[in-house]
């Protein structure tokens, strides 16, 4: 009988072991959702041990990209992320300083990000912030009802 | 309860123990990521539109129609000769002309990575590999959506 839990438990271990370096995927878009860094050349540099941070958020819809609103939490501090479509002058021009733009202090940020209940929600992992310097993240999101199943 | 059914309980939660404890250890053992040194790499993703069951595909296979975009929203158009990106299903390549391919699959599992030229000192590969399961006389629709790299002189 002890034999048989050995057994048991090397399989186990065996399998996720195995398992290790091959991402099996569901058919299904939870934890799909995904974020970018990039450069940001916008933002007024208020002091010098500050890092800018500008947030967006978009869906991915079939053909494009919707800009969205939500709410992003930077180690649990709660800030809204506006649609900058809304601000678009006349020309079309969008201005950039109407997107969430936050100055952060030196040191390690989680960066949680939602769009209501109608979207997944994505988390970043833990991301070390250097001052002086500016940059964006992009949140793309998926509609949990994206998926059509016939 | 015997004691045979109660000694393969305790060894199936500690086996549900260790690997739990696995992953808080992981996870909280992790060093932060050096915001200035985040290049997108693997922030690609996979957005499953549509599986629709359809009879007029043979018993033992499936067929997938994935479409590419690169960056996120734009349909990538290939055929330029760099950069490039290649989708590998299992050891085929498929060069990406119009950002839409469609291909006939066995069922069961394959594997799907991008194989990409773009360099930012070292190879780019904006999207992580995954196996996908393919059940039979079904249509996948999906898209692979790709980031661009965030070059290194931006840092």
């Amino acid at each position: 009988m002890k034999n048989k839990y050995i057994l048991i438990t090397s399989i186990c271990l065996f399998a996720a072991i195995s398992g290790f370096g091959q991402k099996k995927v569901r058919w299904t878009n939870k934890d799909k959702g995904t974020f970018i860094i990039d450069f940001h050349a916008s933002g007024i540099i208020k002091d010098t041990v500050s890092t800018g941070i500008a947030v967006k958020f978009y869906e991915l819809v079939k053909d494009s990209l919707i800009s969205l609103e939500g709410i992003i939490k930077i180690n649990g501090k709660k800030y809204i992320v506006y649609d900058s479509t809304y601000f678009a002058d006349t020309e079309g021009f969008r201005d950039p300083t109407k997107y969430l733009h936050v100055e952060l202090a030196r040191g390690e940020y989680v960066f949680s990000a939602s769009a209501g209940k109608n979207y997944y929600p994505i988390t970043t992992g833990k991301y070390l912030l250097e001052p002086l310097s500016r940059y964006q993240i992009v949140f793309y999101f998926i509609r949990k009802d994206e998926l059509k199943r016939n | 309860m015997s004691v045979n059914k109660q000694k393969m309980i305790i060894v199936k939660n500690t086996i549900v123990l260790f690997f739990f404890l696995i992953n808080i250890l992981s996870i909280a053992g992790q060093p932060p990521i050096d915001i200035g040194r985040q290049v997108n790499e693997y922030q690609g993703t996979i957005v499953v539109r549509e599986i629709k069951k359809l009879s007029s595909i043979p018993k033992d296979s499936s067929q997938a129609t994935i479409r590419i975009f690169q960056p996120f929203g734009r349909l990538l158009k290939g055929g330029g000769a760099y950069p490039y990106n290649v989708l590998i299903i299992d050891t085929t390549g498929y060069s990406i002309k119009d950002g839409v391919i469609k291909v006939s699959l066995k069922t069961g599992w394959h594997k799907i990575s991008i194989l990409a030229s773009a360099d930012i000192g070292k190879p780019f590969m904006p999207f992580k590999e995954v196996l996908l399961k393919f059940r039979k006389k079904r249509m996948y629709y999906f898209d692979l959506c790709l980031p661009l790299p965030f070059a290194s002189e931006h840092h």
